[in-house]
């Protein structure tokens, strides 16, 4: 039989002290238990807070909003103005300004979305019969409403776009019906490369490798008189729009399936250009070789993603030096971000304090117990001592019971804690949640939400050289419920705590064996 | 021949008091031999044994085990392997049972006996503790069988000195000669060096050497 390590009687011992001082050791452990529980619960309701904060601090506060300043076009219109008529002009940002923007040591990254309507003579179009449509010459006009002028100019059939996240949300497929041994279907990787829908392909009799032209316009927008209040000035303008024919040469490299139209909804196009299907795929430098100076046609939307909402003030006086005029304003989108995170954060604020309150008053407590626990076993010390026990190994008794305590106490607790945490936090969310609600309703609607001034959203922009702002009219929405968990870092942190609350009886133990000689406790018991 | 245990020049004064208990007193006590120390009570009786049992040290003077000084050895050890002391009030785990708190002691004194448990019944019957009475808690046994426990645990590390402070004061008669016929053994035939503070002629009849304390001096009779 293996012999046992010289030091294992410590535990055997503190065990066998366990089960004569049960009484003592319930009463320890069952305080103990109900910090653990505290502890577990409150932690798991902060850890997960934290993370929920963390993921929407990154989401919300990392990407960058551009909007106008409302306000301040306000100002200048009315700076302007000599006849006491206010005709407000939304700014605009060029498709070149938007692309040298993203161009920043400060952002993580910069997602543009591009697209221009096209029409080729190569390519017979899905649903050609319904003919063409999609007009894009237009411009903004200011005033109320930011409205929106176009003129009747040409048609198209196609779209060059540069989207490929519908490969990944499953609203677009790879078909591989048209690989042959020399020519595989991918995805546009080069310049020029394209990517069309089956039937297309089938409708024009094409091959992978083959190349087609497609051809698009750029207008130059006129220059409005914003002092003019004679509708007549509006039409004259539209009528001086320059008009600049562009092509691409392209070579077929892949074909994709459309998974979103039923046959419902295809009956229900009005022309071929709004049919999914006849839109051709290419890469961002495909669509922004053609890209002109001073010149609309191809639309470009940026969002960027800072690489730490820290760095917002950095990247506006970067955008500032590249040419962002003053009437922009850079922002994160604090709005979505209020709207989710308030809630978690008072929660998270709530479990922050609750386990320093326990921890404090649970560290009192057991450091009361330790010490009376240890006044009540001064006679065994003394004993223990006088049979020639060190001190420290006396110490290191106390303590193995004291940890077995916590141990058992641990697992039990957060078995118990995982149990309750979740109604727990169901109970404090959903108050959380009414109380921001009623603080909601009795604010300013102009607080934390965003302001509606004259003009309205000009997400969209003109049809034209335009952009799509991000974070301008949030849909984001307080999470209903918050699903608690229990992770790695969690348990690693009660432990540290168990260890902790079980280090506070140790010192307490030390600090009066320290101070107690067995000849004293002996003569004193004697 | 270094003695088992000396006192040289040894006095002792409590803390806070100006007058000693103990003074200036030298005695040897050899291997194989049973001393008694005889006095009445304040003599410093328990005093001088607390020093000789490495509980205290003395203010002055040295105790000498093995002609090394107490003050220069670890105390722990010497308390727990060198020395087997029985209290006159047992001093025993109260709420553990007298097998628990013997094989606790072997274990402190890192006895290499392997199977502790059987050996301490062994031990316990030689003091004429039966299995059951031996696995009972300490608070339930009597007095005698407290004593008897004490004396067990004593010798359950085999000392070289043995110290006993009123070894039989609980004891029937019959006990009483069986535990002195123990001790006289222990010192004849095992060459151990036996140290009884007592009262009891009984116990005195069985010594080699009698020493007497009174007014803090040390005689031999």
């Amino acid at each position: 039989m293996a012999q046992r390590g010289p030091q294992v009687y410590i535990i055997t011992n503190a065990i066998q002290n366990l089960v004569r001082n049960r009484g003592r050791n319930f009463m320890i452990g069952g305080i103990i238990l109900v910090m653990i529980i505290c502890v577990v619960t409150a932690l798991m309701i902060n850890n997960t807070s934290s993370g929920i904060i963390d993921d929407y601090r990154t989401r919300f506060g990392s990407e960058v909003v551009l909007s106008p300043n409302q306000e301040k076009i306000r100002e200048e219109a009315q700076q302007n103005s000599s006849s006491g008529m206010i005709r407000m002009v939304m700014p605009q940002i060029s498709a070149q300004d938007l692309v040298k923007f993203g161009d920043s040591d400060l952002l993580q990254k910069a997602e543009f979305s591009t697209s221009t309507n096209a029409n080729s003579t190569d390519l017979t179009a899905a649903n050609a019969d319904l003919g063409p449509g999609g007009a894009t010459r237009g411009f903004a006009r200011g005033g109320p409403g930011g409205q929106v002028e176009e003129s009747q100019s040409t048609q198209f059939y196609f779209r060059l776009i540069n989207q490929f996240a519908d490969f990944t949300n499953g609203t677009r497929e790879l078909s591989t019906d048209y690989d042959t041994t020399t020519a595989t279907s991918r995805y546009p990787e080069s310049i020029n490369e394209a990517m069309i829908s089956a039937d297309v392909m089938d409708a024009s009799g094409l091959h992978l490798g083959d190349k087609i032209t497609a051809t698009g316009e750029l207008t130059t927008p006129p220059n409005l008189d914003v002092e003019s209040t004679d509708p007549s000035d509006l039409g004259s303008s539209l009528s001086d729009l320059a008009t600049t024919e562009i092509s691409w040469s392209l070579t077929i490299v892949g074909v994709y399936t459309d998974l979103t139209q039923t046959e419902e909804q295809l009956n229900q196009l009005r022309s071929a250009w709004a049919d999914r299907r006849n839109e051709i795929l290419v890469s961002l430098d495909t669509l922004l070789a053609n890209l002109q100076e001073g010149k609309q046609g191809i639309q470009v939307s940026a969002t960027y993603f800072l690489k730490d909402p820290m760095l917002l003030a950095d990247f506006d006086a970067e955008l500032r030096t590249k040419g962002l005029p003053d009437v922009w304003l850079v922002t994160t989108d604090a709005t979505s971000y209020n709207q989710v995170v308030r809630p978690v954060e008072a929660l998270k604020s709530i479990s922050t304090t609750f386990v320093f309150v326990v921890l404090i008053f649970g560290a009192i407590i057991l450091a009361l117990l330790s010490s009376i626990a240890i006044r009540e076993r001064k006679y065994e010390i003394g004993v223990l001592r006088a049979m020639g026990m060190k001190r420290l190994k006396v110490v290191a008794g106390l303590w193995t019971e004291t940890l077995i305590i916590t141990g058992v106490c641990l697992i039990l607790g957060l078995g118990i804690g995982m149990a309750v945490a979740q109604p727990v936090t169901n109970v404090l969310y959903e108050q959380q949640l009414a109380a921001i609600e009623t603080q909601n309703e009795t604010s300013d609607p102009m607080q934390g939400g965003r302001p509606e001034g004259m003009g309205g959203r000009i997400q969209g922009g003109p049809a034209g050289m335009g952009m799509t702002l991000p974070g301008q009219g949030t849909t984001a929405q307080p999470l209903e419920n918050l699903n608690i968990s229990l992770d790695w870092r969690t348990i690693l942190q009660l432990i540290g705590i168990a260890l902790a609350l079980s280090s506070v009886a140790g010192v307490i133990a030390t600090t009066q064996i320290t101070k107690y000689e067995p000849i004293k406790i002996l003569s004193e018991r004697n | 021949m270094t003695s088992a245990l000396a006192l040289d020049h040894v006095s002792y004064r409590y803390e806070g008091s100006t007058k000693p208990v103990l003074k200036d007193i030298s005695a040897t006590f050899e291997r194989g031999s049973v001393y008694t120390i005889v006095g009445k009570s304040g003599a410093g009786k328990s005093t001088l044994l607390s020093l000789i049992s490495g509980l205290d040290l003395p203010t002055k003077g040295e105790v000498l085990c093995g002609g090394m000084s107490l003050k220069e050895m670890d105390r722990d050890w010497y308390r727990s392997w060198k020395v087997g002391v029985i209290f006159q009030s047992f001093n025993l785990i109260t709420n553990a049972t007298a097998v628990q708190n013997i094989v606790l002691s072997m274990n402190i004194s890192k006895s290499k006996v392997k199977d502790k448990k059987t050996h301490t019944y062994e031990l316990l019957e030689r003091m004429g503790i039966d299995r059951e009475t031996a696995d009972r808690k300490v608070l339930k046994l009597s007095g005698g069988e407290q004593q008897r426990v004490g004396i067990a645990r004593a010798l359950a590390h085999d000392p070289a000195i043995l110290i006993a402070d009123e070894p039989t004061g609980n004891l029937d008669r019959e006990t009483e000669a069986e535990i002195l016929d123990i001790f006289t053994r222990l010192a004849h035939e095992e060459n151990r060096c036996v140290i009884l503070v007592t009262h009891s002629r009984k116990v005195t009849s069985i010594a080699d050497k009698i020493y007497s304390i009174q007014h803090g001096q040390l005689s031999e009779l």
